[in-house]
This record gives C-alpha cells, sequence and structure tokens, in this order.
C-alpha cells in the first residue's frame, strides 16, 4: 500500500463484476477499432494491389475513366502514336471487362474481372502468366486468381488434383489452365487472365478501343518530364500519368469516390464511443459513490492531484487490461475475415501502437470526464 | 494513571478572537463569535453544546479545512490566517481527524485503510509503516480482524480502525467530532478510552466534540459553547 497504484487496482478489482463489465468496453472498443481500421486498410492495399503491379514509367487512360477497375475505353491508336515520341520505348495496351462467371459445381453466376494480356512480355506483373502463355495462347483459355472469393468454386483445388476446370465467362466456354495469386478488393471479386485475342472473343466491342495503356521511356528520361512532352503533344484525349501519379489516382478514388473511408471511420469512432462511455460510467460511479470518503482523504492531508492520479491510474488499468484480450480477439476476426473475403487483413506493428493509443487516449478522457465530479468532495462538510 | 499535560509549552492550537460567518452580503451568518482557547500537548479538551452552537465549525477551522477570515488561529506553528491551500495540507498531515461518520474506504481492508494514511508520510520506512499499522490495530482490538473489509465489520469496530487511521501517523494534534455518537454506551466508552490512552502513549493533544455525559471525565478541560460563544471554562481535575 505503498503507491497509489496499489489503490487504484484495489478499488477496480474489488467488485468482480464491475471489473469485468468495464474490461469488456474496453475489449469491444480494441476490437471494433482494430477490426474496422483492418478492413480500411485492406480496402486500401486490396485496391491498390494490381497498380502496384504495373512495371511501366507511364500510365494511360480515358479522361472519363474514374479508376482503372471501372474504365471507359479509348482509342487504341491515339496509344500507339506514342512511340514515334523519341522518350518512348514501347507502349502496351490493356482489356479490361467485367464478366459473367458460371460456377460450374453450384451454376451460381458470379462477377469477374477479366483482364486481356499481350502474349509477350507484359508490362503488367501477373506470377505465372508467362510460364502459362503458351496455353493460354490456345483459345478460350484462362489464368484464373486463386484468391478470388471462393463462390467461384473450388477451381485452385481441382488443377491441383490434375482435374480439368472448363467454366462458362459470359457463355462461352473457358478452360482454365493454371492459377495465379494477386487478391481481390471491396468491389471486385474475382481476376481471370487471359490474351488480348481471347478477351475479345469474350468481349466483342468496337475494334480498336482499349481500357489502359502501359508506357515504358527509354533510360535515363525522366518519367514527369515525358509525361509533361506528351501531355502537350497529344492533348486532353488522354489521361497521363507516372506512375506515382497512377497510384496517387487510385488511391484518390478510394478517397473519394467511395464511402469506404467514412464507413469504416465510423465504425472506428463508434468503438472509440462504446469504451468511452462504459468506461467513463464505470469511473463516474465510482468516484460518486465515494465522494465521502474521497472528502475525507482530502481532509486528511491527501491533495487533488492524489485523488486524480488515482482515478487516472484507473483508467490505464482497464486500458491495458482491455487492450491484450482486445487484440488477441481482434487476431481471431482478421483471420476469419481474410479466409471468408479473401482481403490482405494484416494485424500490423503501426496498427497495434495506433490503437494502443486510441485506448489509452479513450480512457483518459474518460477519466477525465468522470474526475469533474471529485471538485464536488469538499473536506469541510464531512464533519 | 499519571496524565502530564504541560501548559508551559507552547500551545498546539492558539485560538485569538476568533469569529466566523457562513455566506456573503444579506444572507451573511455569524456563527462563531470572539472565540480563545489554547490546546497544550498532551491536553485532551471537550467540546460541549447544544445542536448548532459552532461547535463543529470549530473543529473544522482548526483542522484548516475551511479559511479564517476574523480572528488569530495558529495551528501546530501554522499561522492559517496567511497559510496558502499547501500549507494547510501539510499541516492537515500532521493532524488525525476522527469523523463521526468513519468513511473508510470500503474497497480496502481494515490494515489497507490504515495504511494507506502511511502514504501521507513517506519519509516512514516501509516495513516500519507496516509495523505500525499492526500495531495500531491491535492496540484498538482489531488483531483478528485485519484483512476483513468494513461491510464486515461492526459500527464500533469501523470506527476504531478510523481512529487507528487517524493515529497511525503519530499526530501532535486529534480532531475528533462526536466519535461516539454512533456507538452503544459500551463501545463508546471504550473508543474514549482507547483515544485517551494513546493521547498519554504517544503525548497528543485532543480536542473533541461531544453530548455524550458518560465521557466528560477523562477531559482535562471542557469547554462550553452556546450561540457561537463560550461560555465559561470549567476546569475539571
Ligand atoms: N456550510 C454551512 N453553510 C451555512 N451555514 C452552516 C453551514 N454549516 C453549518 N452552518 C450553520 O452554522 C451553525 C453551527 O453549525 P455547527 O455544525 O458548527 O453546529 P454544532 O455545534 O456542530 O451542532 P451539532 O451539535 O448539531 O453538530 C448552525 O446554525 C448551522 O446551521
Ligand atoms: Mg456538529
Amino acid at each position: 500500500m505503498r503507491s497509489s497504484w496499489q489503490v487504484a487496482w484495489k478499488q477496480l478489482s474489488h467488485s468482480k463484476v464491475k471489473l469485468i463489465v468495464a474490461t469488456a468496453g474496453v475489449v469491444v472498443a480494441v476490437l471494433l477499432m482494430l477490426v474496422q481500421l483492418g478492413f480500411l486498410n485492406a480496402a486500401y492495399d486490396s485496391s491498390l494491389a494490381v497498380p502496384k503491379r504495373i512495371t511501366a514509367d507511364l500510365v494511360v487512360l480515358s479522361p472519363q475513366s474514374p479508376t482503372f477497375a471501372t474504365p471507359t475505353q479509348f482509342a487504341r491508336r491515339m496509344l500507339y502514336r506514342l512511340p514515334a515520341h523519341p522518350a518512348v520505348a514501347e507502349v502496351q495496351a490493356i482489356y479490361l471487362g467485367t464478366g459473367r462467371w458460371k460456377n460450374p459445381w453450384d451454376k451460381s453466376e458470379r462477377q469477374i474481372l477479366v483482364y486481356g494480356l499481350g502474349a509477350g512480355e507484359n508490362m503488367l506483373q501477373i506470377p505465372g502468366y508467362t510460364d502459362a502463355v503458351h496455353q493460354l495462347q490456345q483459345p478460350d483459355v484462362g489464368l484464373f486468381d486463386r484468391r478470388s472469393r471462393p463462390t467461384f468454386g473450388p477451381v485452385a483445388d481441382s488443377l491441383a488434383k490434375g482435374e480439368r476446370v472448363d467454366v462458362e465467362v459470359n457463355r462461352r466456354k473457358i478452360t482454365i489452365a493454371a492459377c495465379t495469386e494477386i487478391g481481390v478488393t471491396l468491389g471486385v471479386d474475382g481476376n481471370l487472365f487471359v490474351t488480348d485475342t481471347n478477351f475479345l472473343r469474350l468481349f466483342p466491342r468496337i475494334p480498336g478501343s482499349i481500357d489502359l495503356g502501359l508506357v515504358r521511356l527509354k533510360p535515363g528520361v525522366d518519367p514527369a518530364a515525358a509525361r509533361d512532352e506528351l501531355v502537350r503533344w497529344c492533348g486532353t484525349d488522354m489521361r497521363i500519368l507516372t506512375k506515382a501519379e497512377f497510384i496517387a489516382f487510385e488511391k484518390h478514388f478510394l478517397d473519394t469516390g467511395a464511402p469506404i473511408n467514412f464507413i469504416f471511420g465510423l465504425g472506428t469512432a463508434v468503438g472509440f464511443f462504446i469504451g468511452f462511455v462504459i468506461v467513463y460510467q464505470i469511473l463516474y460511479t465510482e468516484v460518486s459513490t465515494h465522494l465521502p470518503q474521497f472528502a475525507t482523504l482530502k481532509a486528511i492531508g491527501f491533495t487533488d492531484n492524489y485523488l486524480l492520479r488515482l482515478v487516472m491510474q484507473e483508467s490505464l488499468i482497464l486500458a491495458v487490461l482491455g487492450y491484450l484480450p482486445g487484440t488477441v480477439l481482434s487476431w481471431c476476426v482478421y483471420q476469419i475475415a481474410a479466409r471468408e473475403t479473401q482481403l490482405p487483413m494484416a494485424l500490423t506493428m503501426f496498427r497495434l501502437t495506433s490503437v494502443l493509443g486510441l485506448t489509452i487516449t479513450m480512457c483518459i478522457f474518460s477519466a477525465a470526464m468522470a474526475m469533474r465530479k471529485l471538485r464536488a468532495a469538499d473536506p469541510a462538510d464531512i464533519f | 494513571m499519571i496524565h502530564c499535560v504541560n501548559r508551559t509549552a507552547e500551545p498546539i492550537v492558539n485560538v485569538n478572537h476568533l469569529a466566523f460567518s457562513f455566506g456573503e452580503g444579506d444572507l451573511c451568518k455569524q456563527i462563531l463569535f470572539d472565540i480563545n482557547f489554547n490546546v497544550f500537548p498532551g491536553e485532551i479538551v471537550l467540546l460541549t453544546g447544544p445542536s448548532g452552537s459552532g461547535k463543529t465549525t470549530i473543529l473544522t477551522l482548526v483542522g484548516g479545512l475551511r479559511h479564517v477570515k476574523t480572528g488569530e488561529l495558529t495551528v501546530l506553528g501554522t499561522d492559517f490566517r496567511t497559510a496558502s491551500v499547501a500549507d494547510l495540507v501539510r499541516t492537515r498531515r500532521q493532524i488525525g481527524f476522527i469523523f463521526q461518520a468513519h468513511n473508510l474506504l470500503d474497497f480496502l481492508s481494515a490494515r489497507d485503510n490504515v495504511a494507506m494514511a502511511m502514504q501521507l508520510h513517506p519519509e516512514v520506512t516501509a516495513t516500519e509503516s507496516r509495523e505500525r499499522v499492526s500495531e495500531l490495530l491491535e492496540m484498538v482490538g482489531l488483531k483478528d480482524r485485519m484483512d476483513y473489509y468494513p461491510a464486515k465489520l461492526s459500527g464500533g469496530q469501523r470506527q476504531r480502525v478510523a481512529i487507528a487511521r487517524a493515529l497511525v501517523g503519530r499526530p501532535q494534534l486529534v480532531l475528533a467530532d462526536e466519535p461516539t455518537a454512533a456507538l452503544d454506551s459500551h463501545s463508546g466508552r471504550e473508543v474514549v478510552e482507547l483515544l485517551q490512552r494513546l493521547a498519554t502513549d504517544h503525548g497528543s493533544a485532543i480536542l473533541m466534540v461531544t453530548h455524550d455525559n458518560r465521557v466528560l471525565n477523562v477531559a482535562d478541560r471542557i469547554i462550553e459553547m452556546e450561540d457561537g460563544r463560550i461560555k465559561q471554562p470549567v476546569n475539571s481535575l
């Protein structure tokens, strides 16, 4: 009993029910904050996974495309003008389309994002694509993303067992030659990669229109300077971005075009608020039911600071008590969520420390509010 | 019992022309008028008088729980007219308070309630303070109840824990407000005798408010109050 920490702990732990309720409040808050932030980050990480696989120096889009995943088509010939410029080494056209995949096992239909790539070297790195390119060049053959949602059927498992997998995409029979690993996003449930020839069989369209252009510059050329020059050269019919700008462009779309920031931010705030209210309620009741005793402590020579510290220490004890089981539970939720959604859910050190900071802040806020009641403890009134 | 009061020493409490009123302006109501008395080291002084005569108010002033506005009040060498809040807190740590309501912390055992007061005396080592806590609880007859929580103690036992808490810091002055009011006559008598014994052993002075006629004989001096004034000092010896 030499330190106020011991007193704080004894006050908190005297009623086990109260201690459990308060701790549970913090656990729920930690869980909500970690899970919501996890989803928010997963949404960003997953949406940027494909853009980060681009090895080109410049990316070309239609000015009407809000994001590469829902593109507006533009004329291939505009992209093919670029190699005439001395800074440009080569260009590549990419086709994108949302196809209807019929799961051959349960006959359900899903939307799948289909990429049409070149048969040669690609400036979009898709693991396993080059190895399978001979098969992919056959008519109606595709490379399936094994990280697509499970609703597409056990494609990877069947292939691993040596079975032949034929599916239907846009009412055409497609044979899956192999699997790659890319990952899905909140908006895209699955990915399929085919050659441009096969793509045009699946998606009949106005000849010569493409969705995305990739540009490799000659060695030593500064991408930003080349971008400026090409923009001046081509006008505003195409949006030309450096790779870094393209990633920023996609991020900006997520920030503004999709309400994920708001939804998951709100979820995090709700977690914070629930924890705040529960801890505040518990501490407030502790303070107000002990006012005469606290006034007595003041009378016999304890300072206001001592009592404030006591309440603060109680809130910090709750923060730590709730944080540890909260992170363990969150880890479990991350595992389940990653399995169910195929989103990249990683409990990073950065997120763990941010949420610890948020939890401590939450508890300190609760304590600060509960303490206001302490001023009502007047030692002159207890005689 | 030899009870020694040193009236030649400096008084521990010196009250001079003390007046006090509650409220301000039109609502101002004077409660104490021209109070004069001293308390010497080791002395037991009782404060009696009808309800509302201002006894508790005197105790709160002497205990540094209210600010002195008119008159002089010096307690344990601190002039309360000029003392800062920090000075008052420091002086209060040298005073043992016994309240009518024991106000023990329900989440601490008897031992911890007493030990907590030792946090105000960091100069005492942990070992010594543990010894003192046990010793005092033994003296107040709670040897077998040290680890009981207040909820499991009787009213008299709780009051005795409160007395142990007031005395564990070896205060030079003990202020007690009707410490026997909540007790039956037997435990009341015990508590007062206990206080008397502790005063003798440690040489603490005691200023105690009481209505209880049965305890008047422990006093070195009785101060009778009426309508905010001291009626007339009666010496009992
Ligand atoms: N906080 C206060 N504000 C205003 N008036 C007060 C306050 N406390 C006490 N009084 C008044 O001061 C007077 C003296 O009160 P005090 O408590 O000192 O009396 P007492 O002698 O202790 O009485 P009792 O024997 O009933 O405890 C009473 O008339 C009371 O109404
Ligand atoms: Mg009174």
